[in-house]
């Protein structure tokens, strides 16, 4: 077929539009609009045309449920992409608050660690700003992850999962908690690749897909000491 | 429905995540959505799952929208009509319009759709174009708008030649562009 014949443009848009053109021509003719403007202006014009037909039926709100269902899924997610693009912000107000001082020092000297030979660590927090874990990397590798009191207990058949977050890409998993917050596996990691650290809720065994898959309940920054 | 520089002016909002933009956005064009998707699928839980994914998408996807590619209510109709046919389309698709209702309301210019489009704002022009055309020509373009058939399809349901069921779309489409301007 001759794609540059305008009539035929026309009429394949007409069709389109209407509904008449079926599977196969209707995949291959959305090929053809994704590169070509023209062809989009074409069908633009038949969309103007017919789809003012809907008012030809009689207008029905949705049940309440259908809009409570939207509202319910804006903020799942808007809680999960503020979790993700967690800035640090709510860290810093609670380093100044000297609430981190403290739990630096309960985690480093409880754990018989040096500060020096802590090269980075993070404190991951809620969205209510409350610390809920403490996750230091020792220069040889190995990973501390230490619970505090506040933080929740996954539901059963739940388990916590510990992310890395590039400074750009997907965030790449680091293992399970225990339900006391402990690192499943004892396991080291490089975390210079990493400019913060998260935890989700995932089914028993992990995330089945290799990156988050339920709500982002912590996360934080990692910080140079 | 609300104008469309109103329409412009939510969806500006909702690029700016403004979740009052998008209520009433929903208010003012979830019920013409709504109906198009339930007259598609004839199922109601179905078309309440479309019209819940088409408005998150339409608050993903607010920024990209330009006025360039037509009116709101045009943008949003395709997003929802787009679904529609992938749901119908799926290989367990049920079969539509069992009780002729379509048939029946398109094929005569008395009441019902028609009448409802003539005193619709965006859709009195469009009415009065329709009433040109024969009957079943109005008849073959209505069951491959709402009911998503084909040629063969219409033909089998208005009890016609394919070859005849071909040329009233095709006439008919091109009478209503002609009638349009």
């Amino acid at each position: 077929m001759n794609y540059r014949d305008p009539e035929l443009r026309d009429k394949l848009a007409a069709d389109y539009v209407s509904g008449v053109m079926r599977r196969g021509a209707r995949r291959r003719f959305e090929r053809l609009l994704r590169d070509d403007a023209d062809l989009r202006r074409t069908v633009l014009a038949w969309e103007e045309r017919l789809y003012p037909l809907i008012e030809a039926l009689p207008p029905e709100m949705p049940r309440d449920e259908v809009w409570q269902n939207i509202r319910r899924r804006l903020r799942a997610r808007d809680r999960t992409q503020s979790a993700w693009g967690f800035s640090g912000v709510n860290f810093w107000r609670v380093l100044s608050g000297g609430l981190a001082a403290a739990l630096v020092a309960v985690v480093v000297t409880g754990q018989q660690v040096a500060p020096e030979s802590a090269p980075t660590m993070a404190v991951l927090q809620d969205g209510d700003a409350r610390a809920g874990l403490v996750v230091a990397a020792m220069p040889d590798g190995a990973v501390r992850v230490h619970a505090l009191a506040s933080m929740a207990r996954p539901e059963a058949g739940r388990v916590f999962e510990l992310w890395g977050l590039p400074a750009s890409g997907a965030p790449r998993s680091l293992g399970l908690l225990t339900a006391e917050g402990r690192m499943a596996q004892a396991r080291t990691m490089d975390t210079s690749a990493f400019t913060g650290l998260a935890v989700s809720v995932e089914p028993e065994g992990g995330s089945p897909t290799g990156a988050p898959t339920g709500p982002v309940i912590l996360s934080g920054n990692l910080l140079q000491l | 429905m609300a104008d469309a520089a109103r329409l412009q002016v939510l969806i500006a909002g909702c690029a700016r995540a403004e979740q009052p933009a998008l209520a009433e956005l929903y208010r003012a064009t979830a019920p013409h959505l709504f109906a198009l998707a339930t007259r598609m699928l004839r199922r109601r839980d179905l078309a309440e799952e479309v019209i819940q994914e088409c408005f998150v998408s339409v608050w993903d996807n607010a920024h990209r929208y330009a006025a360039d590619e037509g009116q709101v209510m045009t943008w949003m109709t395709r997003i929802v009509r787009n679904r529609c046919i992938d749901v119908l389309r799926r290989p367990d698709r049920e079969q539509a319009d069992p009780d002729g209702e379509i048939t029946d309301a398109w094929a005569d210019e008395a009441p019902g759709p028609l009448a409802r489009l003539e005193s619709s704002r965006d859709g009195a022009r469009l009415a009065e174009c329709l009433k040109q055309l024969v009957g079943q020509q109005r008849m073959a373009i209505a069951l491959s708008f709402f009911e998503d058939l084909s040629h063969s399809e219409i033909a089998a349901r208005m009890t016609a030649p394919l070859g005849s069921v071909k040329s009233w779309v095709r006439r008919g489409l091109e009478r209503l562009k002609g009638c349009l301007g």
